[in-house]
């Protein structure tokens, strides 16, 4: 299953003592079917609130946002969660982590188990499934957690700085294989993430946001072919987007 | 590494041996009265004696099953409190404050009061037991329920979980740790409290033993007793670090305990 989602107007504006607070929007985009798109930003542009209205923890104050198009208004069976932290329960194994979805949602089967079964393979796991987390490294955590995001098949994927916590090396990795599980899923995603190379690697467009409150600065497309590879990242259409979005962050009086 | 930790057991075994020996020597040296100092040999002898004779086990049943009542009846009081005050902010609001100062009231003082109220024996040791272990346990469960990341929570919030799976599922797990660090804390005073509520009250138990003892000038079996306590009180925090060990099998080393004076 996938999905398309789409934003109109999308504003969320918190009431503190101090006042109201625009904390992201108005925004207004399209995920295709299927498409790839990463949500770059400063530090506070309102990213981490941008998913949780998208997944349905938080209630829009302007706009709204539809998947397949439903609006967005409660905690949705259809959108999958990965966090910048793996977040995983330290009492069960990786194949009990995998099935949280499942059982929450009271959809654990036969069925449902094999491809969970799947996922934990597709994530190089397969060895590990009745490991404990505590006995797992940093990336392999958040592969458990990116094959919880998939596991109960939804229309939307949403990642919020996955690889953030990990270090440079594995983080590298664990992009590359991102992109091999998120091409084999065809999955619709949101990635949030503060990196430009992750970005420009991973998504088919860039959707580039301000500064608080968050709003599109512009929408970068990526026309880097897929599969991609190690090579694409010293292709010049790689470095030439890595190029731009650099410029976008730059301060004014570089950009002459 | 073997050898290591055999060494581990085997120093401070040592120490305490050279120790005893010292006490031993020095008590018969100096010509110290045993009804002052007894030696460590005369404790041993007068303890065997009293477990043999079977004259010492109706006490320690006493305390035990004192023990066991007031911290079962305590602790799950203090669970239960601490899943009120964490799940309902209102209540938070209301109650934390004022059981926070509680804390402060020194529970053994009451000792007499509690007489008053639940007569002798059984009842008022439970009681104090009860209220020197709440404590410790509440806090303990209260920080551990709130320290569930908050981003589980949303996990589960977004499939649709209910409050109550979301209480059970991975609250109270992630708070075992924390949880089990109240547990630990209040078997020790658990052990205190009973033997405050025997000076006090009782006409059984171990802490009547060391009163009626020290009436007959009896110190050899006054330290019986409390080597009794003692043991009681390692096998005790043993048997509830073993529990933490196999629930929380995750967490490992110490836990970090909010400890308090009693």
């Amino acid at each position: 299953m996938s999905g398309r989602l789409s934003l109109r107007d999308l504003q969320l504006t918190y009431q503190t003592s101090r006042g109201p607070l625009d904390a992201l929007g108005p925004l207004s985009f399209d995920l295709e079917d299927g498409e790839f798109i990463a949500v770059l930003g400063p530090s506070g542009c309102g990213k981490s609130t941008l998913l949780k209205l998208l997944s349905g923890l938080l209630a829009a104050t302007h706009g709204e946002a539809r998947l397949n198009g439903e609006i967005i208004d409660r905690p949705r069976r259809d959108v999958g969660i990965v966090f910048q932290k793996p977040t995983l329960l330290p009492w069960k194994t990786v194949r009990q982590n995998v099935l949280v979805p499942l059982r929450v949602l009271g959809t654990q089967t036969p069925e449902t188990e094999k491809r969970a079964d799947k996922l934990v393979a597709m994530v190089g796991l397969e060895a590990f499934a009745h490991y404990y987390p505590h006995e797992l490294s940093g990336g392999m955590q958040q592969r458990v957690g990116i094959a919880r995001g998939l596991v109960h098949d939804p229309a939307l994927l949403l990642m919020d700085e996955p690889f953030a916590a990990l270090d440079a090396l594995t983080r590298e990795q664990m992009t590359l294989e991102l992109q091999a599980i998120t091409n084999a899923a065809k999955k619709s995603v949101i990635f949030i993430t503060h990196s430009i190379q992750e970005a420009a690697f991973l998504a088919d467009r860039i959707i580039v946001l301000s500064e608080r409150p968050g709003r599109i600065v512009e929408v970068v497309s990526v026309s880097l072919p897929r599969p991609r590879d190690l090579s694409s990242m010293v292709s010049p259409a790689f470095i030439e987007t890595c190029d731009h979005l650099r410029r976008l962050f730059a301060p004014v009086h570089a950009h002459a | 590494m073997r050898n290591k930790r055999l060494g581990n057991v085997l120093l401070p075994t040592v120490t305490a041996l050279v120790f005893l020996a010292i006490w031993q020597v020095g008590v018969g040296f100096l010509s110290v009265p045993s009804y002052l100092i007894p030696t460590p040999w005369s404790v041993i002898v007068v303890l065997t004696q009293s477990l043999v004779s079977g004259f010492l086990w109706g006490d320690i049943w006493a305390t035990v099953s004192a023990i066991i009542i007031g911290y079962a009846v305590g602790c799950t009081l203090a669970f239960l409190c601490a899943a009120a005050v964490s799940e309902f902010s209102l209540l938070e609001r209301a109650f934390y404050p004022l059981i926070v100062a509680f804390q402060s009231v020194p529970k053994v003082a009451l000792a007499p009061v509690i007489v008053v109220w639940f007569g002798f024996d059984l009842a008022s040791k439970v009681v104090l037991i009860c209220l020197i272990c709440f404590f410790p346990c509440f806090v303990n469960t209260v920080v551990g329920l709130k320290s569930c990341p908050t981003d589980l929570i949303d996990l589960y919030r977004a499939f649709g979980a209910r409050r109550a799976q979301i209480f059970w599922s991975i609250k109270v797990p992630s708070a075992l740790t924390q949880i089990f660090a109240g547990l630990e804390i209040s078997v020790v005073l658990a052990l205190l409290g009973a033997v405050v509520a025997e000076f006090v009250s009782s006409r059984h138990g171990l802490g009547h033993v060391i009163q009626a003892a020290s009436a007959d000038f009896n110190v050899a079996l006054m330290f019986a007793s409390v080597v009794v306590l003692s043991i009681i009180g390692v096998l005790s925090t043993q048997l509830i670090a073993a529990i933490r060990h196999r629930v929380a099998f995750w967490e490992p080393g110490q836990s970090s305990a909010r400890t308090s004076a009693p």
